[in-house]
């Protein structure tokens, strides 16, 4: 699995300066994915396949690809940002006995139909 | 090797009986997060207490270092089955936070710095339970793990233990904060195994 960002210079100047995604330190860099990485659990629910799916940022309305969303999965859960606005789009736990989906983040899911 | 020594390696090991039921012991620091680490500089920190009457105490970060501060040494407990023992932090006691705050309530939701919630009822923040800590093993805490401070409930699941606290406000009711309104148990006692809701 690759991180999108897992190269925070140590010793910028300004922590500013650095992604401000991550936090990392030399041993803990905060990773976050792209939105392949929520595709799996999403295709074993729904049977959907999720990436090309054009979603729509409840929070600032930018309409974008799911696949470019931002995937945080070192989490209790999955929970998949707008990477406009980093607002939540969707989050999904799995329990022992159950999924908890969350879309409200999402004010629309436009999938393609096969063929 | 001697059946004592045998405890300090017994990492993984069924029946010690510092870590509550399916959890393993770790050494790391695993480091968890729903989203961006926010980055707040000290001078622009600040941590409040608001009120069900909409009084607002806050501190900002020389107001809250002028309070005393406490060596608090703990184990820690997360959902994802890991539990890292004897940690060391340094922070500001609860108690000294709420000494001047009248309330009613008996509910709680921490907010962070980039919109994360959780839920804790007030008893658990009081009488020596809980801390906002900003030292880890006697270095500042790092943004990773919620620096410049963080809340520090080890008693309960450390999802409770919310990175970049930025305040708590007192609730008329338990509101379900970011993990709790989605699967996770709405307390989160690690004895019990409250994982899920
Ligand atoms: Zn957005």
């Amino acid at each position: 699995m690759t991180a999108n960002n897992g190269s925070a210079s140590p010793g910028a100047e300004d922590p500013r300066f650095e992604d401000r995604d991550i936090a990392g330190t030399t041993d803990n860099p905060i990773p976050h994915l792209d939105g392949n990485a929520a595709a799996g659990p999403l295709w074993e629910l729904f049977r959907i396949d999720i990436i090309a799916a054009i979603g729509r940022c409840k929070n600032c309305g930018a309409v974008r690809v799911f696949g470019e969303a931002a995937v945080y999965s070192d989490a209790p859960g999955i929970v998949v940002r707008c990477s406009s606005c980093g607002g939540v789009l969707l989050r999904l736990v799995e329990t022992p006995t159950k999924f908890w989906l969350d879309v409200s983040g999402l004010s629309y899911l436009q999938i393609d139909r096969e063929g | 090797m001697g059946i004592i020594s045998s405890g300090f390696h017994g990492k993984r090991r069924t029946g010690n009986p510092a870590l509550p039921q399916g959890q393993y012991e770790t050494e790391s620091f695993p480091v968890l997060t729903a989203g961006p680490a926010p980055y707040i500089a000290r001078a622009d920190w600040e941590f409040f207490i608001t009120t069900e009457t909409g009084q607002r105490r806050a501190w900002s970060w020389d107001e809250f270092m002028a309070l005393p501060q406490v060596d608090i040494r703990t184990d820690i407990h997360c959902v994802t089955s890991w539990s890292k023992l004897g940690t060391s932090w340094r922070g500001v006691s609860l108690d000294a936070l709420f000494e001047d705050v009248e309330t009613t309530s008996e509910f709680t939701t921490a907010h962070s710095y980039g919109g994360y919630t959780t839920n804790v009822p007030l008893q658990d923040l009081l009488d020596g339970q809980a801390w906002v800590a900003w030292e880890f093993d006697g270095e500042p805490l790092e943004r990773a793990h919620g620096g410049p401070a963080r809340l520090l409930v080890p008693h309960l699941y450390f999802w409770k233990s919310a990175k970049w606290v930025n305040g708590i406000e007192l609730t008329p009711h338990d509101v379900p904060g970011f993990w709790e309104s989605n699967g996770y148990h709405i307390y989160g006692d690690p004895w019990r195994e409250e994982r899920y809701s």
